[in-house]
């Protein structure tokens, strides 16, 4: 008898200690939800849970009447498993206190000894109530236990980037119109003060030009001359800082200075030279009134003008391939764009071709204004027509080919779209070097938006500015000083 | 033994006079040959090029007083031999090709007209000394028959030549813009499909963009020329404080680079309210032809003379007048070549019409053309055939106003 | 000095009246609107623009109360177009951006505010696990999701089945290695065929050679390891390839190659997924393997992986109708009609799958292929990589460098980069 009785008391041991065990699993599973302040913010709520008896391969869910499914957080053996820091985590989630962890998908997963679970709720309408619900499911879904619903508010704080306020650039534009406008009456007065009658309109005329000039390129220069002296830089656009001329110190000793430097002025002074030499050439071929197809050649030879400059470089630069046009009809396979020298000559040239239209036009231009009877009288003389051009048409073309030529020499010193469609700089021969082909304003670029360093870069601009701002001085005075230009 | 008589210097027979430029236009042209020799990794015929042009600056200095039956007749007889062999040696080297064939003409055209003066018997004539005055009188009227056609002749190949520089790319585009497909490669003219044309002219887009570039276009040569008109003629009649300094100041503005100055720029349009649309884009391509208009206009003002408004002035007529009635009619076809200018200016923009404009509806055809580029790789094609109905226009443009371009243009042309 | 006095006196009177201006007040933008601009970066009047109107036209049927705006911007301009908008307040509410395009925009900040979005508060755990884990984690940066992976990109081994019967070539198979490609690339050597057409000026297609020989480029914190052995062997090879064996040209752009291959004159091409509607136009077979993998190292060559998604700007006045729409963008549905229509690949788990098995065998081996490839780190400036390895390349064949000193300058370089 004591035998059984003592078996029994085993049985009933066991046994409960099996429903202790496996049945705590099927009564003790419970899930209790409650808010979590500090986790609410915009589109997020936070939610804390209590947890008991968890199992693996079951999960935990969160229901919201927003989204049905909104989380749903696997309970897994989390052994090895690496704990996500919550602010780099898809979602901030904390288990026992600690952030959850992630398994090699970076979904969370939880322990099935986790107690609590506190979440931030993603994803909801800001400003709104939403209903929430937790929930342990096992693996073929069934609920196991489920929370009671309760409500959690998100906040509407959203941080917003503003959109800059315009209103001091409208007063500022506003102001120049008004200064602008007092100037020239002052200057007015001024003039017709000083006795000057016959011109006292001339400010009328030149006005709107000015004004229009002004009131665009005004506030643009003076910012970026003002960027230079700054820190701005893309990492914290709005909050730069006055840093003097540390910009400037930096562009004057970057190991890049002398070789854009030097590139640069290259390329400008062979383009200058080409565009003038083969334009004034055709020119004077053009200029035999009884040439066979004139007008033909002529429309031809326009046509580099013509053709909008990115599509002609583009061309340019199929052609240039190894296995493009070029190289076909040479028979070879010169890689043009990818060597440093011949990617120099090659923009190098291709810039001319583009130049050279609008130079021979408007020197074709000036050439028939020079009076015939200088060369008929030279031709009776015998003068060679080499002698013709320098005594002659030279000098008659001098006042032409000043303002020509300096015009010619900033346009090509800010050449941007030939050498950025051809070659983008490269080929790059150092690291952290300006490519072979870099001029300053490809450089500027490049500073500016793949580094993101606009300071450094309006520092480039400023020098580049100055730079033709005291050569043009320079040429305009040197000019003047031998002949009345202007 | 000497040619430096009077008679000589006087009288040069043609076959001499033409082989001086021809010699000169040799030199420079086997210089370049060689160099594409090099490109080409046959280094042994850029030395023989490169001795070829020797040899022809030797010839070129030898010349006249080599041919007059010397021991140097014999060293330029030999030179000349020398040089027929190495041609003959590049032509059998080179494959038959168009660069082959174009190469050797310029090799055996100047050794033919070396051949042709060694031969000549107006070379013999006038080596012989001293010249008969029936001699001179011959051989002049010859040069002044023959020498115009050789200068014509000179001046087609030069101009030839530069017309297929000018032309190989839009060749090239062309005949990408009728391959079919949208990649690159075959020969010239080896297949022909208009699915690019139909394509762009098919399809909306590419309509709004030319009416879109059309307005901006137009607009801006007419707001640029109210602009520029009136200040080129201040600048070129009037003396007044400041001239100077601000038609300097007008081109200062064009030296500092673009590309730092977009965001207040744009800030700028957008305070003005002008942001995707047609007149801000107008404004700020008039603004930066202006310098240009500014400083061609004036040149051509400069030249009309100053008597005519004098003329005015004595019967009454105010500074307005002046310049709307007379000035203004005169330099029609100046101003038609400023406005040119203009609409070119506004034609090809890509950066500001870009960032100035995030409406489709506003696109100009240089945005336009970059949209069509598909994220990986390039619609070769599409692009090729866009391009040159892009440039359609503009030439049509070209061809209508190039009387008026080059009447506009010698009136004055561009003085500073 | 009349004109300096001019001068002077214009600018006090311009700061002196600038002055007046009234201290500025925030404009408030608290009003949300209903009107959403996006701006994508489809070519214009393509099929992938097409699909995606279809899209936007089913979402504005959805949502009738929205009204949609939609921008075409080209595509090699986004990130500046993207940023000059925004630092004058005119950016859109989403926009179409590359990972790469993200490496520049993500460190981007005005007043304090990045310029896009960080979606991680916008979107629940289950609306993030629809897509690829992976492709999740290369829209991330600095810990933030900048965006939302709508399509991913990458290279195989493209081959012309007819080729390689005409010359009795045995064709690529997914299980060959380097030595088997080069191989049957040298087989053509005296065919007048190439065998092996790619640009390997350009790094974009050295890499893979690179990862088969020594791995990954960027170790886990995502600093680059170029200095790692075998790098220098890859580098050698490709050098060699180049200009000893001369099986590839030495072009810098891939048109050269791609043509070739279209018009049959090349046997074999690495090439991307979005070229097979032209090889299909031209008219030629087109096969797709495995690319090889290394015979010692057992590592497979693998391409770079790129993505692009949907980002919402931060200006946005309604983000979460912003994050609908991208959501809506990258939905299963619009991403099996690109799939079905453009040859997209995916990056919604299901529309993988359905990939996977595609029916066109190209499709189901290009998504084969995207699993091995490797991503650039999501950092700033890692865009930077390829003018640095272009730069080592360049050096390398220009006899300035060897293998090893270019390779170790390229890393001291993009060290370099990352700490600027």
């Amino acid at each position: 008898m004591s035998r059984f009785w003592i078996s029994l008391r085993s049985f009933i041991l066991i046994v409960s200690l099996l429903a202790v065990l496996s049945g705590g699993a099927a009564y003790a599973q419970s899930v209790e939800a409650s808010s979590a302040e500090d986790l609410t913010d915009y589109r997020r709520t936070g939610l804390e849970l209590s947890l008991s008896g968890l199992q693996e391969g079951w999960s935990v869910e969160i229901r919201t009447d927003q989204h049905g499914v909104h989380t749903r957080i696997p309970v897994k053996d989390v052994f090895g498993l690496t704990r996500l820091p919550a602010e780099a985590a898809l979602q901030a989630c904390f288990s026992d206190g600690a952030p959850v962890h992630v398994d090699t998908d970076q979904q969370s997963v939880i322990g099935a000894g986790t107690q609590s679970l506190r979440c931030a709720l993603t994803g909801l309408r800001p400003g709104t109530d939403v209903a929430v619900q937790a929930a342990i499911v096992d693996e073929t879904g069934t609920l196991r236990a489920q929370s009671s619903e309760i409500r959690l508010r998100t906040d509407v704080s959203d941080l917003r980037l503003t959109p800059p306020d315009t209103r001091p650039i409208l007063y500022l534009l506003g102001s120049i119109l008004i200064s602008l406008v007092l100037l020239l009456s002052a200057l007015r007065w001024w003039d017709i003060r000083r006795g000057n009658l016959k011109s006292r309109n001339a400010y009328l005329y030149v006005g709107p030009a000015i004004v229009a000039l002004v009131l665009l390129t005004f506030y643009p220069i003076t910012y970026g001359i003002w960027l230079s002296f700054t820190d701005a830089n893309q990492t914290h656009l709005g909050q730069s800082s006055f840093i003097g001329l540390e910009n400037f110190g930096t562009v004057l000793m970057s190991s890049g200075l002398v070789q854009v430097g030097l590139f640069t002025l290259i390329w400008t002074v062979v383009n200058v030279f080409l565009h003038v030499t083969l334009g004034l050439l055709l020119a004077l071929v053009l200029n035999r009134e009884t040439l066979f197809g004139r007008n033909v050649y002529r429309t031809i030879l326009l046509l580099p003008w013509a053709v909008p400059a990115y599509i002609s470089v583009l061309a340019w630069q199929g052609m240039l391939q190894p296995e493009g046009l070029v190289n076909q009809f040479l028979g070879a396979e010169a890689n043009f764009l990818g060597e440093a020298t011949s990617a120099r000559i090659s923009v190098t040239l291709v810039n001319a071709w583009l130049g050279v239209p609008f130079m021979m036009m408007s020197l074709s231009g000036a050439m028939k204004a020079i009076s015939t009877d200088m060369f008929e009288a030279a031709d009776l003389d015998g003068v060679s027509r080499w002698n013709q051009f320098r005594h002659i048409t030279f000098p008659n073309l001098k006042t032409t080919l000043v303002p020509l030529s300096l015009l010619s020499f900033i346009w090509t010193f800010n050449m941007f779209n030939t050498i950025y469609l051809l070659t983008r700089g490269g080929p790059y021969l150092g690291f952290g070097q300006p490519g072979a082909t870099d001029i300053m304003v490809t450089y500027i670029y490049d500073v500016a938006f793949e580094y993101g360093d606009y300071g450094l870069a309006a520092a480039w601009s400023v020098i580049v500015f100055l730079l033709l701002v005291s050569f043009s001085i320079f040429y305009v005075r040197q000019t003047r000083a031998t002949e009345a230009v202007t | 033994m000497s040619l430096q008589t009077a008679s000589h210097k006087w009288y040069v027979p043609f076959e001499i006079l033409s082989l001086r430029s021809v010699l000169n236009a040799a030199v420079a042209m086997h210089v370049v040959l060689a160099a594409l020799e090099l490109i080409r990794d046959r280094i042994d015929l850029a030395g023989l090029t490169i001795a070829l042009a020797a040899i022809f600056a030797l010839l070129r200095w030898l010349a006249p007083q080599a041919l007059s039956g010397s021991p140097r007749l014999q060293i330029v007889r030999l030179i000349v031999l020398l040089s027929i062999i190495i041609v003959a040696r590049l032509t059998l080297a080179g494959d038959v090709s168009g660069y082959a064939v174009w190469a050797r003409a310029w090799s055996w055209i100047p050794i033919l007209m070396v051949l042709a003066a060694l031969f000549s018997p107006y070379t013999s004539t006038w080596t012989r000394q001293p010249l008969s005055t029936d001699d001179l009188a011959e051989g002049l009227a010859r040069n002044r028959r023959l020498y115009p056609w050789f200068q014509r002749f000179g001046s087609h190949v030069l101009l030839i030549h530069s017309c297929v520089l000018v032309l190989l790319p839009v060749i090239w585009i062309a005949d990408v813009s009728i391959s079919p497909g949208n990649l690159l490669g075959g020969g010239i003219g080896d297949a022909f499909s208009l699915e690019h044309y139909q394509t762009m002219l098919g399809g909306s887009s590419f309509w709004v963009w030319t009416r879109n570039s059309v307005i901006v276009a137009v607009g801006t040569t007419f707001f640029g020329l109210c602009l520029a008109v009136p200040s080129a003629y201040a600048f070129s009649r009037f003396d007044f404080f400041g001239r100077r300094s601000a038609m300097f100041a007008f081109i200062v503005v064009q030296m500092f680079p673009g590309a730092i100055i977009l965001v207040p720029y744009f800030l700028v349009m957008k305070t003005l309210g002008l942001l995707n649309t047609s007149i801000g884009l107008i404004v700020a391509y008039s603004v930066t032809a202006l310098p240009l208009c500014i400083w061609m206009l004036k040149g051509f003002f400069d030249a009309v003379p100053r008597e005519l408004e004098e003329a005015a002035k004595l019967d009454g007529c105010s500074t307005a007048q002046i310049f709307l009635r007379i000035i203004l009619p005169l330099s029609i076809p100046a101003v038609a070549v400023t406005g040119i200018f203009s609409f070119l200016t506004a034609w090809n923009e890509f950066l500001l019409a870009l960032v100035f404009n995030t409406s489709n509806d506003q696109f100009t055809l240089p945005v336009g053309l970059a949209s069509l580029i598909p994220t990986d790789g390039q619609r070769w094609g599409d692009f090729a055939a866009a391009s040159l109905l892009v440039s359609i226009p503009v030439v049509i443009l070209f061809i209508l106003f190039q009387r008026s371009l080059i009447q506009g243009l010698s009136s004055g042309a561009v003085k500073g | 000095m009349r004109t300096v006095a001019v001068l002077i006196l214009w600018c006090i009177l311009t700061w002196a009246l600038t002055g007046c201006a009234p201290s500025e007040k925030p404009v408030s933008t608290d009003d949300a609107t209903n009107t959403l601009e996006v701006w994508h970066t489809y070519s214009a009047d393509s099929l992938e623009e097409e699909v995606f109107e279809t899209s936007i036209e089913a979402f504005r049927r959805q949502n009738p109360d929205m009204s949609v705006e939609v921008v075409r911007v080209p595509f090699s301009q986004t990130v500046m177009q993207f940023i000059t908008a925004s630092q004058g307040g005119e950016a859109p509410d989403l926009i179409r951006v590359a990972d790469s395009h993200l490496t520049q925009i993500g460190v981007v900040t005005v007043s304090g505010v990045p310029l896009v979005e960080d979606l991680r508060p916008h979107l629940t755990p289950q609306q993030l696990r629809r897509f690829q884990p992976l492709t999740i984690e290369g829209m991330r940066m600095d810990n933030a999701l900048l965006a939302l992976p709508a399509s991913q990109g990458t290279m195989s081994l493209l081959y012309n089945p007819d080729l390689f019967a005409a010359h009795q070539v045995s064709p690529p198979r997914d299980d060959w290695t380097i030595d088997d490609l080069l191989a049957a690339a040298s087989a053509f050597e005296e065919t007048g065929v190439d065998g092996l057409s790619i640009p390997l000026r350009w790094s974009l297609w050295v890499m893979p050679f690179l990862t088969a020989y020594g791995g990954d480029l960027f170790d886990a914190q995502g600093d680059p390891r170029f200095s790692a052995t075998g790098f220098a062997d890859a580098l050698s090879l490709s050098y060699a390839l180049e200009f000893d064996l001369g099986l590839v040209s030495s072009a810098n752009q891939i048109d050269a190659s791609k043509s070739k291959f279209s018009r049959g004159q090349a046997a074999m091409i690495i090439e991307g997924v979005w070229n097979l509607e032209d090889y299909r136009q031209a008219g030629i077979n087109v096969r797709q393997a495995l690319l090889p993998v290394h015979p010692d190292t057992g590592l497979r060559m693998r391409p770079l992986n790129t993505l692009i998604g949907w980002s919402v700007s931060s200006q946005s006045t309604n983000k979460p109708a912003s994050v609908d729409l991208a959501l809506w963008l990258t939905g299963a549905d619009t991403q099996r009609d690109a799939l079905n229509r453009t040859l997209t690949l995916p990056t919604d788990i299901s529309v993988i799958e359905d990939a996977e098995s595609h029916e066109n065998p190209l499709i189901a081996g290009f998504m084969a292929q995207a699993n091995h490839t490797f991503a650039l780190p999501m950092r700033r400036g890692t865009q930077q990589i390829f003018l640095v390895m272009d730069t080592a390349i360049e050096l390398l064949s220009s006899g300035k460098a060897d293998p090893e000193t270019a390779l170790s300058g390229a890393e001291t370089e993009m060290r370099a980069v990352f700490e600027r």
